[in-house]
Formats: C-alpha cells, sequence, structure tokens
C-alpha cells in the first residue's frame, strides 16, 4: 500500500479508527458492493443479450476497467472527465463568490455539446459533490436532455458521515454489483446533499431510488 | 510495454523532426513520432503512434498503438491500445481496446462486431470533422418499440428503463 498517500487521506478525515479503516480501504482500493451499479447492470446486461446497443455516458477520470466492462457488454462509451475541464481556481475555492466568474453555459457547451435525448444512462459519480456552485443544477439540466425518457443517472453523494474532507473519489466498474473506488484529487467538498436536496436537484426527473450505505455514501438512481 | 521503432523492421519510419500537411496512404506498417495534419489511412495494416507525435487527423488502420497524442477519430479493424503516455481525444470505432491506467481519453467508444468501412470513402467522409471531432451520432434505442408513455408524450425515442406510471 502507498504509505504516503495513506497518511495523507487519514489525516484529512481525522484520526478516527473508522476513518482510518475507510482511507485504507480506498488506497488500497477495496471493492465495494453497490446496489445501485447492480440495478443498471443487470438492463445493461439484458439489453446487451438481446444485441440491444445502449449509449452511456462517464463523466468520471478515464477508467479502463469501466471502459472494458461497458464495451464488453457491446455498449457504447461517451467518456468525458468533467472535472478535468473545470479550471483549478473554480474547484479549489469553497467561498461561493469565488465560483460565481464561471460561465456554466459556455462550459457546457464547450465539453457536453452532445446530440439530445441520445444517452441511455450517465454515470455521474460523486461529481455533484465537488462541483463549482454555478455549475450543479445547469449540468443537470443538460443531463436532462441528453438522456432518453427512462434514461438513468448513477451518482454517489457523500453523507454527512463522510466528514467535511471526504476525498473525491475515482470509480472503476470490477463487474456487474461491484466497483474499486480510489482516491482522486485532493478537493473541498462543496456540499452535503441530504434526500430534500437530491429531489429538489432532480425534480423534472420521473422517479428516484436511494441505496445509503455504510461508508458515508448515498447512492441514487434517478430515472428521467 | 509501449512499441517501440526496431530499425529493420518491415516498417515505415516518420521520425521526431517531420512535420506533415496531408494525407498518408499505406500497404505496410508504420511508426509515426513526428506530426501530421491530415488522415492515415492503413487499412490493412499497423500503425505506432510514437510518444513524440502529434496526429491531427481520421485514423484508418487494422491496429493502432497509440503512446503520442491523437486529436480525431480512430477505427481500428483489429485493435487499438492507448499507452499511459497516450492522449486521444475522438471517436473510436474498433473491435478491441485496451487502455492503460493513467491515458487520457475523451470521446467515444464504440465496439464494431463486423469489418467496418474501410478505405477511400471512409476517410473521405470523416475529413470533413478533422478540426473538432464530433461526438458519435447514435442510433436509436432499441428498446423504443417497448416505451409506454401514458401522457403521450412526443414519440421520441426511450430507453431500457421503462418508467413507471
Amino acid at each position: 500500500m502507498n504509505l504516503e498517500l495513506f497518511n495523507k487521506v487519514r489525516s484529512a478525515w481525522g484520526a478516527s479508527a473508522k476513518d482510518s479503516k475507510r482511507a485504507e480501504s480506498l488506497v488500497s482500493g477495496t471493492p465495494r458492493h453497490s446496489n445501485g451499479l447492480k440495478e443498471l447492470a443487470q438492463a445493461w446486461e439484458k439489453a446487451g443479450e438481446q444485441e440491444q446497443r445502449l449509449r452511456i455516458m462517464d463523466l468520471g477520470p478515464t477508467s479502463r476497467s469501466n471502459i472494458g466492462y461497458i464495451t464488453g457488454l457491446g455498449h457504447s462509451l461517451f467518456n468525458e472527465n468533467l472535472l478535468q475541464s473545470i479550471p483549478s481556481a473554480y474547484l479549489q475555492a469553497t467561498d461561493p463568490e469565488q465560483q460565481a466568474g464561471l460561465d456554466a453555459e459556455a462550459f457546457l457547451n464547450e465539453n457536453l455539446q452532445l446530440e439530445p435525448a441520445s444517452f441511455d444512462a450517465a454515470l455521474l459519480w460523486d461529481l455533484p459533490d465537488y462541483l463549482p456552485e454555478p455549475l450543479v443544477r445547469p449540468l443537470v439540466a443538460r443531463l436532462e436532455m441528453l438522456l432518453k425518457p427512462g434514461g438513468a443517472i448513477l451518482t454517489y453523494l457523500h453523507t454527512r458521515d463522510a466528514g467535511p474532507h471526504a476525498p473525491f473519489l475515482h470509480y472503476h466498474i470490477q463487474n456487474r454489483d461491484t466497483l474499486e473506488m480510489r482516491v482522486g484529487p485532493r478537493l473541498p467538498l462543496k456540499r452535503i446533499y441530504n434526500n430534500r436536496h437530491v429531489e429538489q436537484l432532480f425534480r423534472n426527473f420521473h422517479s428516484f431510488k436511494f441505496f445509503l450505505a455504510r461508508d458515508g455514501l448515498r447512492e441514487v438512481l434517478v430515472i428521467r | 510495454m509501449p512499441p517501440t521503432y526496431e530499425a529493420g523492421r518491415d516498417s515505415a519510419y516518420v521520425g521526431v523532426s517531420v512535420r506533415i500537411r496531408g494525407e498518408i496512404r499505406g500497404e505496410e506498417d508504420l511508426y509515426l513520432d513526428g506530426e501530421i495534419e491530415g488522415n492515415i489511412l492503413l487499412p490493412s495494416q499497423r500503425l505506432v503512434v510514437g510518444p513524440n507525435a502529434r496526429i491531427h487527423g481520421q485514423i484508418i488502420a487494422q491496429e493502432v498503438l497509440v503512446n503520442g497524442k491523437v486529436l480525431g477519430n480512430i477505427q481500428a479493424k483489429e485493435r487499438l491500445e492507448i499507452f499511459k503516455t497516450g492522449w486521444v481525444e475522438g471517436e473510436l470505432n474498433v473491435r478491441r481496446i485496451a487502455i492503460q491506467e493513467g491515458a487520457y481519453f475523451k470521446g467515444s467508444v464504440a465496439i464494431v462486431t463486423e469489418q467496418p468501412r474501410a478505405g477511400a470513402a471512409a476517410a473521405a467522409q470523416s475529413t470533413a470533422n478533422i478540426s473538432s471531432p464530433a461526438p458519435a451520432s447514435t442510433p436509436s434505442s432499441p428498446v423504443a418499440a417497448g416505451y409506454k408513455e401514458s401522457s403521450g408524450t412526443p414519440p421520441i425515442q426511450s430507453s431500457w428503463l421503462e418508467r413507471k406510471p
């Protein structure tokens, strides 16, 4: 294990035994069960068996395992590491005023200008927790436009238990219900959503499904 | 391990200091480590994009191995591999793909199961997008026929997760 990274993550969280255990598991990339992924992946597998070709969007960093898993089922994948395209100053800023200068419309036109209603699913991972404020609602509106009716968003939102310094994570699909999560770049957690916030954020969508886990992440499956 | 150029191997070589504006077509393998603004058509051959290479154009080849930078669509009839120093932005149509951890990729990946259209016609068609690789145009969801919307929504294509009434 990368001891330096482990210590960095642990110190970011605090030194409690529980936090240390979680930090250790993230640094070493321990597999984690995901009910939200399981629900999506079952539908992907079924579609693949029926030779239905889906179009899936991954807004996280390039992951060879995600590409391999999704294309292995016969579906196509669009990958856009959205956070990487956001200027660092906006990502690091915690003061809303410092984030206000970000032109969401221009940003989304540059990075997510795609055919409307052309995607079956979007993997948002924990992106909403780290996005600069001006981008949050416009991104959700853009995803609503890009997804087909019945299309799904899978997101992993930190709960209060995760603590204020919960690290940004990289998510790698191992199989239909298992993710490997690894610590990504150090970014300040911008917000914590409760169920009501989530419902507000995705209020134009059709339905939600929440999966509460023990590791400080709430999985949310949103259907357009 | 990323492939390197082997002198004596039956493969053409374009070195670091070479800059090309125009199209490359060939019937032999190519190791390219320079800069090219234009399409590369090696329908039955292997293209190795060296670590110093900068390609701004479409690629059609049997096998494409990327260590450098490619801005444009790639059609690999057999295999595409992006190594950790590789940087690819575009639309990929490949039979098999492998991406090393650390490689950069932005765009779409579609796996083709039959031989993709090759040759000049396909290249000519894709040349229009050289300066800005467009996202893949996706066929309608094959599950659209099964979509039932009670509210009489316009016949927009639906997805595989049916909405509850």
